[in-house]
């Protein structure tokens, strides 16, 4: 029962996780905390759903033209809203993603409707069992798919010159254009990549939740507050603490009652605001621009 | 050649450079002077692109810098070493000079090797983190990531600051090496003792103009003309 209870828990974490590292890329390299992350999940849960019944059900298509869809809308909303205003204070930053979260759950109820869909189920739901306990497909499928994303983007912040460009600006972003990194464009990549970040969380969370307007909010805090534990700047913090999330919430909610759920986000978010407000991997100076 | 004619930069309504003109010829090093405050850095935060002009014209060999952006004049063969080194503290060492080369396509491998002749000591550390160096080290790093960029015009931004006297004298000699090898060369310093020791030509700044130019020599034998602009100190 407790394995069951953690591993459904790393489940959910691993979704919270795919939008912590959107939120955390996007936040380290323009300062701009992404409210509009979730949303671009949950258009991307919609538009796989067309999809899905207009090409026969291929999920693999589905799939695809959903990645494609969200990040061009990721990049759309970069060069529409964003670039614009490049340089301005946080809070107009933030605010204007506050605009986008709503002018997208806007345009989706919209075109969609503000009732629920059923996503079709990807697995059977008849549980494996590993080493005798218990595992929904959908969740193992899940945590797998988490764990490749995060081993490729591993791969891509070490090895490529974009990734470790990435990086460069966010230790410096003036450094970086002085060494002619077009930061532009890197900017833009990045929030791509936030888009490609999205559209798979979306696809994954569908089958498990019904498909609406309001699908990822409670994901988007819970992203959000998973990317807090890594200071809004560690990927790994910001893994780590989506999983410490998805854990400890299966946990209050299996153990204390389903209320108890969505506190204990908040209750761990205030510890570790109140003992490292820099993030449990932060303490590193950053240099201001 | 790098020239900037009659250049006006401001922040906000202050003007930092009131209409400077200046010169570096392909293969000299070209001091730029001047005291606190006196715009060294606006010149060259200008020559790369981060600062807009707002009047005059910068130019490499006849080709206009001062609308383009910071990557292109990068791409021109323009780089900076900016004040305060600026190394990507969090990125290693060779992660550093590969992002120096960003602009360039193909194999670095005869840069690196290159840039490791110069600094034998980076090719010692290049697993290391750059924040990890020596201020000295860190220094050498700065300029060897700006060399990746394979610069035609080299522009130093106060190398020498915060260093000890004896690794001044290091870097020097290796920014000579580099001109030797054919980088042309514009060194800002409040030092000036030290970067007249190796400049074929120099100019001073005060409060946004250029009051004071010639060769090192001329300058030398106008000390006493060179202390009262630069403050005491810093004409050694
Ligand atoms: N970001 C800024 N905003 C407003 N004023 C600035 C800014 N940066 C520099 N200045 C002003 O412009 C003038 C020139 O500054 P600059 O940094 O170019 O001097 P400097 O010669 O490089 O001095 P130092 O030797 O101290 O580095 C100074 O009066 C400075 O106060
Ligand atoms: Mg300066």
């Amino acid at each position: 029962m407790l394995a069951q209870q953690i591993v459904s828990g790393l489940a959910t974490g691993s979704l919270y996780a795919l939008t912590a590292i959107g939120i955390v890329l996007i936040f380290r390299n323009t300062r701009t905390i992404n409210l509009a992350q979730g949303d671009f999940s949950m258009i991307g849960a919609f538009v796989a759903l067309v999809i899905l019944e207009h090409s026969g059900g291929s999920l693999v298509v589905a799939t695809l033209v959903t990645i494609v869809a969200v990040t061009a809308l990721a990049v759309v909303v970069e060069r529409l809203i964003m670039r614009p205003i490049e340089g301005s204070d946080w809070l107009t930053l933030f605010t204007a993603t506050l605009g986008v979260f709503y002018i997208l759950h806007g345009v989706a109820g919209w075109i969609w409707g503000r009732d629920t869909k059923s996503f079709p189920a990807l697995f059977s739901s008849a549980p494996l069992s590993i080493g005798g306990t218990l595992i929904s497909q959908a969740h193992l499928f899940n945590i797998l798919v988490a764990a490749v994303v995060g081993g490729i983007l591993y791969l891509f912040f070490r090895f490529t010159k974009p990734g470790i460009a990435m990086r460069a600006i966010t230790e410096d972003p003036v450094a970086a254009q002085l060494m002619g990194i077009p930061v532009r464009s890197i900017v833009l990549l990045t929030w791509a990549v936030g888009g490609v970040l999205a559209a798979i969380s979306g696809i994954l969370l569908a089958p498990l939740v019904y498909v609406s307007t309001q699908m990822m909010d409670g994901v988007l805090v819970k992203g959000y507050v998973g990317a807090v534990f890594g200071g809004l700047y560690s990927l790994p913090g910001a893994v780590i603490g989506s999983l410490i999330i998805g854990v400890a919430e299966n946990l209050a909610g299996g153990y204390l009652g389903a209320q108890y759920k969505v506190t204990i986000a908040f209750v761990l978010i205030v510890l570790v605001l109140a003992l490292k407000p820099r993030g449990l991997f932060g303490g590193k100076a950053r240099r201001e621009i | 050649m790098l020239s900037l004619e009659a250049v006006e930069v401001g922040y906000g309504q202050i003007k930092a450079l009131k209409g400077i003109t200046l010169r570096v010829s392909d293969g000299q090093i070209v001091a730029l002077l001047g005291a606190n405050g006196a715009g060294k850095t606006t010149a060259l935060r200008a020559i790369s692109g981060l600062l807009r002009t707002s009047a005059g014209s910068i130019s490499v060999d006849a080709v206009r810098l001062d609308r383009l952006a910071p990557e292109e004049i990068v791409r021109r063969g323009v780089v900076q070493v900016p004040e305060g080194r600026r190394v990507f503290a969090g990125l290693s060492v060779l992660e550093n000079l590969r992002m120096g080369a960003y602009c360039r396509d193909g194999s670095i491998a005869d840069d690196l090797e290159r840039v490791y002749r110069y600094f034998p000591v980076l090719g010692q550390r290049r697993r290391q983190a750059g924040g990890s160096l020596s201020g000295g080290e860190q220094q050498m790093l700065a300029i060897g990531r700006a060399l990746m960029a394979r610069p035609k015009v080299l522009l130093l931004d106060e190398p020498s600051l915060g260093l000890a006297p004896k690794l001044v004298a290091e870097i020097l000699k290796i920014i000579r090496t580099i001109n030797a090898d054919g980088v042309t060369v514009l060194l800002v310093e409040q030092n000036a003792y030290q970067a007249l020791s190796i400049a074929h030509y120099s100019y001073v700044l005060r409060v946004g103009r250029v009051v004071l130019e010639g060769t090192a020599e001329e300058l030398k034998d106008r000390n006493d003309v060179v202390r009262s602009y630069l403050g005491r100190q810093a004409a050694g």
